[in-house]
């Protein structure tokens, strides 16, 4: 059975971090599996973790009267999801529910904070890679809100 | 029977009937027709006319070369496609083509395809999954990567569920709008390109859809290190003539519907998101 540092190290968005910087947020980690509909996160709750999907598929949500749920974004293996937890109030903007079983690695947010303040260079690593993902969620976002499929557009 | 050069090269439509005409979405419909012997290559498209409303480009969607028959897929959104959905079987239209350059199928021979459709984009792209799921050993791995705007907005939705299911084709469907009950994915399609398990340096793609669509595709596809050569694009532009005479659908050097629609990036990447072309 694999530690959750080789997990980590398997996983697209910790690709070619250093064994030190993976041990030390591994020591934050626990795995967590989700049921279908399951919920990761809930808007409004404290943040306290992000997870790495290992396998399964997860929808970002948003409760939007009087339309309903409405799904903003699915992700799936590969991926991860939550950035709350770097942020005051360390709350959820959204809610994260399991669309199938997934198996995930939560990272515990405080503990997370804790150890990017002692050791800034490994923070600095964590905040690039989390930048990159959010500049690629931005991309795509201004993509999909250009509805480019709509008749005539 | 009409024949290949009655079809080719002409700038007269030949009057044709249209066998069927399936409804594919709610503002997407197919019309099949028999030309006798085509000469059809996936990716070109015809010039149908519909007789008092005007002439349109439309990408082929089916060639089945034993028949001749051949299905074009149709967005209902402008005059001619308007008055052309109003029609039915035993109608005629006026075909001219096919015309221009279609995908090169035989550069994907041995490598890995991947297709990458928006929209309508996936009509010209179909023949390709066709030609490329009855020729299954000549090709590595076959992927379809499928944006549509809404669940009800995806075509041929059972024909790929089969080829799926079947094991021949890898597909990941995505949509940009969807009600609670969709259990799909959810958002841009050009994400799904990095999460793609396949060696990019044998792989050829196809790409069709919104130009800005295939912009970010051709980034995406750029950065998991596909060479601009084995990257092609089919490009939309104001076909008129159909042989190259007219020049209204040229883009830089190029006139689409001769040179084109599909070409390479490595031909395009000068020309590609430029403004007023």
């Amino acid at each position: 059975m694999q530690t959750i540092e080789q997990l980590l190290a398997a996983h697209p968005f910790y690709l070619d971090m250093k064994p030190e910087y993976l041990a030390e947020l591994a020591a934050c980690a626990q795995l967590k599996v989700f049921k279908a509909n399951q919920k990761l996160a809930t808007v409004d709750q404290s943040a306290d973790a992000f997870y790495v999907i290992r396998s399964g598929r997860v929808a970002i949500e948003l409760e939007t009267p009087p339309r309903g749920r409405i799904t903003l974004q699915t992700l799936s293996t590969g991926e991860v999801i939550g950035w709350s937890w770097l942020f005051p109030p360390y709350r959820w903007e959204f809610d994260v529910r399991a669309i199938d079983t997934v198996h995930t690695v939560a990272l515990d947010g405080k503990c997370l904070r804790g150890k990017c303040n002692q050791n800034l260079e490994m923070g600095w690593d964590l905040m690039q890679r989390f930048s990159r993902i959010m500049a690629a969620r931005i991309k795509a976002t201004r993509l999909q809100i250009l509805d480019v499929y709509r008749a005539g557009a | 029977m009409c024949t290949v050069q009655a079809h080719s090269h002409s700038l007269v439509p030949t009057p044709t009937p249209i066998l069927r005409r399936v409804r594919e979405t709610e503002d997407v419909f197919s019309v099949s027709i028999n030309v006798g012997e085509t000469s059809a290559e996936p990716g070109q498209f015809n010039m149908l006319t519909v007789f008092g409303a005007g002439e349109i480009p439309i990408s082929i969607s089916a060639i089945c070369k034993a028949s001749g028959e051949t299905v074009h897929t149709v967005r209902n959104v402008g005059g001619v496609s308007q008055v052309m959905a109003q029609l039915r079987a035993g109608d005629e239209i006026g075909v001219r083509g096919p015309f221009g350059r279609g995908w090169p199928i035989d550069a994907a021979i041995d490598k890995n395809v991947l297709i990458v459709a928006g929209g309508i984009g996936l009509v010209p792209l179909r023949p390709v999954l066709q030609h490329c799921l009855s020729h299954a050993g000549h090709f590595r791995d076959i992927v379809l990567l499928y944006g549509a705007r809404t669940p009800e907005d995806v075509l041929f939705r059972d024909e790929l569920a089969v080829w799926e299911q079947q094991g021949r084709l890898k597909v990941e469907l995505s949509v940009d709008q969807c009600d609670p009950t969709w259990q799909g994915n959810v958002g841009v399609i050009t994400p799904f390109i990095a999460r793609q398990q396949i060696d990019f340096d044998n792989t050829v793609a196809m790409v069709c859809g919104p130009e800005i669509m295939m912009r970010f595709a051709c980034d995406e596809l750029r950065r998991q290190g596909l060479a601009e050569a084995s990257l092609y694009l089919s490009m939309e532009r104001n076909m008129k003539c159909g042989v190259g005479f007219c020049g209204h659908c040229q883009l830089g050097p190029h006139f689409v519907c001769k040179g084109g629609p599909v070409f390479s990036l490595a031909e395009l990447s000068p020309w590609i998101g430029r403004a007023e072309l």
